[in-house]
Parts: C-alpha cells; structure tokens; sequence
C-alpha cells in the first residue's frame, strides 16, 4: 500500500491525479470545507494547528491498521494547517482498492480515527476578528515538518 | 484501587447519557431501517445501556444475551470465560452486538469472532463508551456513545469488583489515600528525573507558554508530572478528566513511568477535519 500524508499550510496543493493501477477498480475520496457558521454564530476561518510529528506518527498509526485490514492499494491524506477561510477546503483523502466496499471502509475508518487521535485542532475566527483561545498566547505552530 | 477507598467524581450526567442513547438508536433506526435486528448485549455491564437503547430503536427487534468475564472480581484485565451463550440463532439475521466500554477491545473482539462464525447476514457493534488508547488488537465499534480518557469509570453497568453498576450517572473513580512507595524503589536510581512538558492548543493560552522543563522526584509517573503543572498553572485542573497525554509521538497511560529528558505532551482532545 503507498502512502501519502501530508500536514501542509493552507492552500492545501492541487488534488494530484489517483496513482495509476490496473488492479484498483475503486477510487473514493473526500474533501472537507470549512462552514460558515459554528455552533449557529457566522464564522470567518478556522486556524487549525498541529502537533506536527505526532500528527504524522498517529496518521502512519491509523494507516498501518487501515493496511492489516483491508486490501488497499494506495492511501492519501492531506490535512491543511493554519488559517482556512470558511467556504475552502481543510482536508482532502483517498483511498484506492480493487474494490468499493474496502476503498469506502478505509477512507471512512481514516476520518473517524483522525478525529480521535491525530493531534490537530481548530480554533475559531468570528466576524469581529476575534479567535478563541490558543493563538492568544502569541504561540504560533510550526509550519512545516 | 478497591471500592472501599474511591472517590466517585461524576464524569457523564444522567441528561448527558440519556441525549447521546438517544441518538445512537436515532442513528441505528435509521440505518436498518426495513429490517429485523437481534440485539446481543455482552453481560452485566450492558445492560443498562442495552435496556435505554432498545427502547428508543423504532425496528422490529429481538435481544439476546452473552456472558464473557475478563475482570473475575478485580479491576485488572485478565482471560476470558464464557459464563452464557446466546439462547436464539444469529444466522442470516442483523446482529448489532451492544457493550457497555471498548477497553482493551478483548471481550468485544471474542465475542465477534464468535458470531462471525455463526453466518450472520451484517454484523456491527454499539459501545456506550470507547477509551481513547492504543489497542494491541485493531477494533472499533461502529457506534460509539462516547469517547474518553483513559480512567477508570463506574456507573450506569459498570462496576469496580461487583459494585457501583446502578449508579445513575458515569463517574470517574480517584484513590482516595496516595498509593506508597514499592518496596522495590529502593533498587532504583534516586536520582531526580528532569523532563519537558509541551502544552498545546487552548493548554497553552491557560500557561501562556508552549513548554516548561521541571524536576520531579524518581520513579514519578506521567500522572505525577499533570499534578506538578497543575499546582503551577492551576487552569489545568478542570480539564484533568479530557487531558490527552503522550510522551515523544505515542499516547500514555498515566500510570507510565518517566525517565529522565523526557518530552512529554498535554492537550486537549483533537479535531481534526
């Protein structure tokens, strides 16, 4: 199975092309935009920060189960970092398998588990420019690996 | 720890348990809708969970019972024993097999197994709560009421040594004295350990800092080093129940001992996505 992570400051880059393979009949994917509302009040952005070599470990962790327990192919994720004004996209997946019902199992087990134990989180950016808690300390995350 | 000496802190209220059961059988209703379910709930823990859930789930449904003990009267994880074996036949039928906490995944794992070999026609799994911690056996369960740290939990089914299981509420259990020393520290090294502690997300606007580096006496555990940061940065208190802990990349056990240079991480569960 390859692999292709990457915890990439926002824009995220271009959606690369399914890596060409004559066994995989089945290609899934998903991207995820930011709303423009949480919790019913408008929003501007979310900044989502990383852990950054945590991050990467858990996603190779998440993988190497998604590896042991189906037969799939090819496995991306890309996860922006950052600010990602409300409307664009924060992160996008694939996964590539000969047939849909592990390529639609693998790419839904990969978001599930990233919201448990990747370390990435989001802080708001509302209307009047104010951002909840942790960027108020002037701390700002590392932008690459 | 043993039930004579825990303090019970509440961790999910009666109204918190009750929203979430409600929408799992909101979900479960709809995604078998048009069909017959049998409901296998894994003895005793579940049954609470079980008895709420199935009456909010609009399905026509059966449920049955498996028994499997792996804590035999004592807090710690050991082998499984079958103890009851389902009464109806889970061929060609919907099985949803309920349990009251995913831990170390073992029992939900067995009883899977067990079922798969029956020929059911699907078979999914619905857990009240899922600990959040690396699993030497790759599961999760399709429904999941809530994810949480690694504590011990009582309540609502669950119990330490028998007890504690018609508690209304979830609660987070805590030794009331300090656990002594082992007699074995003495063959260790007394030297202090010195690590770093990283702060991330909103812990970092409580402490106003990314990281600090302390002392802590030999033999400290992960745990130790929390409660040293909190009487330094009290605003850490509240979130001791949700802190997620990990020393270098890996995800810890509070009970993990230290050594010394250690890089050990706090923060807030993530959301990612």
């Amino acid at each position: 199975m390859t692999r292709d992570i990457q915890i990439h400051p926002y824009p995220l880059p271009p959606i690369p092309a399914p890596p060409f393979n004559a066994l995989s009949g089945a290609y899934t994917s998903f991207t995820g935009t930011i709303r423009n509302s949480e919790a019913n009040s408008p929003i501007l952005a979310i900044h989502y920060e990383a852990f950054l070599p945590m991050a990467h470990h858990q996603f190779h962790l998440i993988l190497n189960h998604i590896e042991s327990t189906w037969p799939i192919h090819h496995v991306a994720v890309h996860h922006a970092i950052g600010r990602v004004p409300a409307g664009h996209t924060s992160i996008w997946a694939c996964t590539q398998a000969a047939h849909r019902r592990a390529a639609f199992a693998a790419l839904q087990f990969l978001l599930d588990r990233m919201k448990l134990q990747v370390p990435i989180w989001k802080h708001v950016e509302y209307e009047d420019g104010s951002v909840d808690g942790g960027l108020g300390c002037g701390v700002q995350p590392p932008a690459t690996i | 720890m043993n039930p004579s000496d825990v303090s019970i802190e509440v961790f999910l209220t009666p109204d918190q348990i009750r929203a979430r059961v409600s929408e799992l059988a909101e979900q479960i209703t709809r995604d078998y809708a048009g069909q017959e379910l049998l409901v296998v709930g894994i003895l005793n823990g579940t049954i609470l969970f079980l008895a709420d859930l199935v009456r909010e789930i609009q399905l026509d449904l059966h449920f049955d019972f498996v028994g499997l003990s792996s804590y035999r009267n004592s807090t710690q994880s050991g082998s499984l024993t079958w103890t009851k074996s389902l009464t109806s036949s889970p061929s060609a039928r919907h099985i949803l097999v309920v349990e009251d906490i995913l831990d170390t995944g073992q029992t939900l794992s067995a009883v899977l197994q067990h079922l798969i070999n029956l020929n059911p026609l699907s078979i999914k799994s619905c857990v009240l709560l899922e600990k959040m911690i690396p699993r030497p056996i790759p599961i999760h369960a399709d429904y999941c009421g809530f994810h949480i740290p690694d504590r011990f939990v009582v309540g609502y089914g669950l119990d330490m040594a028998g007890q504690f299981r018609n508690l209304p509420y979830i609660g987070i259990c805590h030794p009331i004295s300090p656990i002594p020393d082992s007699p074995d520290s003495a063959h260790h090294s007394l030297l202090p350990l010195t690590v770093e502690i990283q702060f991330w997300s909103h812990f970092k606007s409580i402490t106003q800092c990314q990281n600090v580096r302390i002392s802590l006496p030999p033999h400290s555990t992960l745990a130790d080093a929390f409660h040293h940061v909190c009487q330094k940065f009290p605003g850490l208190q509240p979130h001791s129940n949700s802190c997620l802990m990990a020393i270098g990349n890996e995800y810890k056990h509070p009970s993990s001992p230290l050594q010394t240079n250690d890089v050990i991480s706090l923060f807030p569960p993530v959301q990612g996505g």
